[in-house]
């Protein structure tokens, strides 16, 4: 796990001027870093070697104190937590059918975070329409307002954030599956044996949203991949769709994006009849779907099936085995 | 007649008979014990190195044979320490020589009950996480709790009676046994020489636990039904799922109960206090438990079936007719509707006919654990095609071996423990000795309003055709 | 959505008369010979009703039935883009009145948009709303009933009361040994009470076990979804980092949805591109500063040639890029990539 080097309680460590030598992040990014740290939180996952190497030349430099720097703790910047949010279009989901492949929000998952075989994170489900053909839903984690799994874990290795995202400590968890029999949405997925990832996995920093490297006898779901867009990019999912179908959105701010443009989140939701999935079950998703067939990328709701899931880097996954779901 | 002296060194002659006697027949029967679970030892060590893998459980049908065994020894430990309380508190008489079994029973089984849900652990050597994070707004916790809190209060209550019995143990067999036992007699007897300090101390222990005991072998099944209840799923969101569990659980730990009760009486030639009369009484009780489960089924069931919500018609038609019917219908038929009837002809209500509806109820209960766990879990819940589960060798290796710890157990105590609570058998005796002739306890229990005399004739017939 | 404008109603009146000492914004905005006059707060809090009116008028004329939106420059995920938060259509006078909560915690810079009548392409209309720092979380998901006494605190009552008729019994047990100690015999037996003693400890000492496990729990595993709340158990909280509003990087763009941004001309550039289309950012994350598996390239990356070598070879677990996946010419640009952020 990464390290804490402030707790909260201590006092302000005197901000230092660093001199920057990265393109791309300028000075009160690296500051946010280092404010970041010091109020005691867990160092951002795309930053930790960037962390360890600055932290010690901030202790050790001469500089003089820059007051006016723009860092300070989270607690100062603003009581306001992002919200996170998916808005799914499945206007616009034609299960990857016109690329050929299949659906790349689930591959562009599994190599994002090594999920191992046969865990399809976010997972395109072919459902019947009311009057004959089919729809294609992409599901990840609905990320529950009022999540039935946070509910009954017996050790708090699942939990709500204040982000309203639901992850998993797999660090903490017993694996013993009572979320998964908790979970009304088929979300949860457990390390059977040894997890089957590819060895560079197992060079990652464990993190609960970062979930990489998995291991064996715990439970792994979607995590929102709220470090993710904090690091300034969009969920692993939202990028990959071909079609701009999946919005990924905050509700503190009220807006989304899809990658393409940004939009008021409430305003999309209600303009295209968002609903959510199971809605009567009082979970309260933070997933959010729009009707549809694919019809606005030219799908026919006869046109049925996608293309199955293969794990890229699977033959390279030593030692490990793999089992069906 | 005999007199009181006689009855009583025959009673403590033939009690202590396994305590002293070991034929080789113990020691096959033992080794065959330890074999089967030594095995399920072995099976668990792949599973402890491989993985949940080694199993058939999946992603969608996360629960399987070891929830279904944790929830099913749960269940036979109500046998005892329930039935056994409640007795002590209505005051039934009858209750002196089954009592310690029934106690002894919860004892066991709530060791192997809990010892399933390390073995279904995904992680078991973080088990301690559970006391160091846990959570009491979680319903697993909820059964940490309860069971601790069961365990603890049944020990009790399994060993204050038990200590005038040891103290006699202590008194009539240190000579006869080894060091060992000897030495265990003399540290569990508690300096018990019958003071009358010591008896008023040792009764008001009885009776708390007596009283506590009941609430909280109550609530254990009950939170153990919540586990399954507590979540969304068609088939186990209900409200009644409390009060079958309980009832499930007791049924079936009285069903145990004949059967263990049977089996020692055969062996150790007890039928001077295992009578007749022991099996009819539980043999009612076994009834009339089947009758109200069968109306709490029908509760569940028709409530459910008559609306179908959303995914239950999947539900039904699983159970009902598809692939969990064979099951479905046993347990309706063989494990609830036989043991009525068993019970309401004369010529079945015999030892033997108690038996026989005992050996299926304890069946049935046991499909019953096995598909409300798993048809729960196997209806799809989002369009996907339903799975399937088949528990692999590991598992049923693993379920048999926690029956065979479940005998083992037993079968030590034989060696070490009184398997009848003697004093209180003679405090029995005693009284009716004191008010000839003997009265047959009138509606001893529910079972009573079946509409079966109890006379006098019915008991003897009873012994004519009981086991031999 | 268990969203509620949270005291709107009362700010709306404050808005109002902010309105009213209006910075005087005006002057020929849109190209197709239209003016505008705006009237806006100058500045606004976060969560705010704001009324913002703009007045088109052509050669003096008020302009009747234009179709004008409001946008707010806004980033999300890296992605900086103009948000449409409100929209109206003018009346005789020629005034569109434009309400919008205030949610973004960043300078308001603010666009009206003339969407028609006509197709012709007019110049936004700009103007800035200096948004105050701070403000209260808008957002809540709240769920459940509280129910005073119907709690945990419950729960620990009737468990201690429970454990403590448990441990009275294991304490009468207790007795009952220490009562059969007769005097003169003490010696003989004084070892055999031992076992009652210990029952008793072990009754007493798992009581409180547990009922410290209840005592302990909502502490270790508070309730973390409130905003908020996060904060007076800091200490239980340090598993995952926070996203504040108004708090982002820059983009720089993962995964590449348009070939056409790989060739800017700019080698640099194309790099920073081209590493993010091999996925490279994938394990060594967005810049290369490294991530979940890939360590940081940024000025770790020696000579070309050893960064040829080490691409094509896949060192510890990393997979080889051969010639056909990713040519000389393209490395070369990404190794300018990673260099130019030394």
């Amino acid at each position: 796990m990464s390290k804490r080097p402030e707790t909260a309680e201590s006092p302000p460590e005197p901000r230092r001027e660093v001199p920057i030598p990265l393109n791309g992040v300028d000075r009160r990014t690296v500051l946010k870093y280092i404010g970041l740290g010091a109020i005691g939180a867990v160092p951002l996952v795309a930053s930790t070697q960037l962390m360890d190497g600055l932290v010690s030349d901030v202790v050790a430099g001469p500089e003089s104190v820059d007051e006016t720097a723009q860092s300070g703790s989270a607690k100062t910047q603003s009581t306001r937590v992002r919200q996170w949010t998916m808005i799914i279009d499945l206007a616009r989901c034609d299960g990857c059918q016109s690329q050929g492949t299949a659906p790349q929000c689930t591959l562009a998952c599994i190599e994002g975070h090594f999920a191992p075989q046969p865990m399809e994170w976010i997972e395109v489900y072919e459902a019947e329409l009311a009057g004959g053909g089919t729809q294609f839903i992409p599901t990840p984690c609905q990320q529950c307002e009022n999540p039935p799994c946070v509910k009954v874990c017996p050790v708090g290795a699942t939990f709500s954030t204040p982000e309203g995202v639901v992850l998993i400590d797999q660090d903490r968890c017993i694996g013993c599956r009572i979320c998964m029999a908790a979970c009304p949405y088929d979300r949860r997925f457990f390390n059977w044996g040894t997890p089957p990832i590819p060895p560079e996995a197992l060079l990652a920093d464990y993190n609960p949203e970062q979930q990489t490297p998995a291991t064996r006898g715990t439970v792994m779901k979607c995590d929102f991949c709220p470090e993710t867009v904090r690091g300034g990019t969009l969920p692993f999912c939202v990028q990959a769709c071909p079609q701009d179908a999946i919005w990924y959105g905050d509700f503190e701010e009220d807006i989304a994006t899809n990658g393409r443009q940004i939009v008021k989140a409430t305003e999309l939701i209600s303009e295209r009849n968002g609903y959510r999935l199971k809605e009567h079950l009082g979970t309260q998703p933070r997933v959010y779907y729009l009707p549809g067939h694919g019809e606005d990328v030219g799908r026919d709701p006869e046109d049925e099936g996608r293309m199955p899931t293969e794990w890229p880097w699977i033959e390279r996954a030593e030692g490990a085995v793999t089992w069906t779901r | 007649m005999d007199t009181m002296s006689n009855w009583h060194e025959r009673l403590v002659r033939k009690t202590t008979r396994p305590t002293l006697v070991t034929t080789y027949r113990y020691w096959v029967w033992l080794a065959f014990l330890v074999a089967v679970f030594a095995n399920g030892v072995f099976q668990y060590s792949k599973q402890w190195s491989n993985g949940l893998y080694v199993t058939d459980m999946r992603d969608r049908i996360s629960w399987g044979l070891y929830i279904t065994a944790f929830v099913f020894f749960i269940g036979i430990s109500h046998a005892g320490t329930l039935i056994s309380a409640i007795l002590r508190a209505s005051k039934a008489t009858w209750r002196a020589p089954i009592t310690r079994m029934a106690e002894l029973i919860t004892a066991v089984a709530l060791i192997v009950g809990a010892s399933f849900v390390l073995i279904d652990m995904g992680r078991p050597e973080r088990i301690f996480n559970v006391f160091r994070y846990g959570r009491w707004q979680s319903p697993i916790m909820w059964d940490v709790m309860a069971i601790t809190t069961y365990l603890t209060a049944s020990v009790i209550y399994l060993y204050a009676p038990m200590i005038p019995d040891l103290a006699l143990y202590r008194d009539r067999l240190s000579n006869k046994v080894g060091v060992a036992r000897r030495f265990f007699y003399e540290t569990v007897a508690l300096n018990w020489r019958a003071l009358p300090s010591q008896v008023r101390l040792l009764g008001k222990a009885i009776t708390i636990m007596m009283l506590i005991i009941m609430p909280i072998a109550v609530s254990v099944h009950t939170v153990v039904s919540w586990i399954f209840s507590m979540t969304l799923r068609v088939g186990w969101n209900t409200s009644i799922f409390g009060v079958l569990f309980v009832a499930g659980a007791i049924f079936s730990g009285v069903a145990t109960l004949i059967l263990v009760m049977a089996v020692l009486r055969r062996i150790y030639h007890w039928e001077e206090y295992l009578t007749p009369k022991h099996f009819l009484y539980l043999g009612y009780l076994l009834a009339a438990f089947a009758g109200f489960m069968i109306y709490v089924n029908i509760n569940e069931f028709l409530t459910s079936g008559f609306k179908l919500e959303e995914e239950g018609e999947f539900a039904f038609r699983q159970l009902f007719v598809d692939d969990f019917a064979l099951m479905f219908w046993f347990y309706i038929i063989g494990g609830l509707l036989t043991p009525i009837t068993l019970m309401l002809f004369r010529r079945t209500r015999t030892i033997a006919g108690v038996v026989v509806a005992a050996v299926l109820v304890d069946i049935a209960m046991f499909f019953e654990r096995y598909f409300i766990v798993v048809t729960g879990l196997r209806v799809p819940l989002m369009p996907y095609e339903p799975a399937s589960y088949s528990p692999t060798f590991v598992e049923w290796s693993i379920f048999v071996a926690g029956i065979a710890l479940f005998l083992l157990l037993i079968t030590i105590a034989l060696k070490v423990l009184p398997m009848f609570a003697i004093w209180e058998m003679t405090e029995e005796h005693e009284r009716n000795v004191a008010r000839e002739p003997i009265p047959i306890l009138q509606g001893a229990h529910e079972g009573g309003g079946d509409g079966a005399p109890e006379s006098p004739p019915d008991v003897e017939r009873l012994a004519e055709g009981g086991v031999s | 959505m268990s969203y509620r404008p949270s005291r709107s109603t009362a700010r709306i009146a404050t808005s109002v008369m902010i309105v009213a000492t209006i910075l005087g914004l005006s002057g020929p905005a849109f190209a197709a010979g239209i003016g505008i006059s705006v009237g806006a707060p100058e500045s606004v809090a976060v969560g705010q009703q704001v009324e913002v009116k703009a007045v088109l008028s052509e050669d003096g004329v008020p302009v009747e039935g234009a179709e004008v939106a409001l946008t707010y420059k806004a980033t999300l995920g890296g992605k900086t883009d103009r948000v449409e938060i409100a929209s109206a259509t003018t009346d005789e006078t020629g005034t569109a009145v434009m309400v919008y909560e205030q949610r973004a915690n960043d300078n308001g810079e603010m666009q009206i948009v003339y969407l028609g009548p006509g197709t012709d392409p007019v110049d936004p209309f700009e103007f800035t709303i200096a948004v105050e720092k701070g403000g209260v979380q808008l957002y809540h998901s709240e769920s459940g009933v509280k129910i005073p006494f119907v709690n945990g605190t419950l729960v620990i009552l009737v468990i201690a009361t429970v454990w403590v008729f448990i441990s009275l019994s294991a304490v009468l047990l207790a007795r009952v040994g220490k009562a059969g100690i007769v005097e003169d015999e003490a010696s003989a037996e004084s070892g055999s009470m031992w076992i009652g003693a210990l029952l008793a400890f072990a009754a007493i000492f798992t009581a409180v076990g547990m009922v410290i496990v209840f005592v302990r729990a909502p502490l270790a595993n508070t309730d973390l979804s409130h905003p908020g709340e996060y904060e007076t158990h800091i200490d239980e909280y340090d598993r995952t980092e926070l996203a504040h509003v108004g708090d982002l990087d820059p983009y720089v763009g993962f995964g590449l949805k348009d070939e056409s941004a790989a060739q800017t001309g700019d080698p640099v550039e194309d790099g920073k591109v081209l590493s993010f289309e091999y996925a490279c950012a994938a394990c060594h994350a967005p810049s290369g500063l490294g991530g979940v598996v890939g360590p940081a390239l940024i000025g770790e990356i020696g000579s070309f040639n050893n960064f040829v070598e080490e691409v094509r070879d896949g060192p510890k677990g990393m997979p080889a890029y051969s010639e056909a996946t990713l040519s000389d010419a393209d490395l070369q640009k990404i190794y300018d990539f990673l260099e130019a952020g030394r």
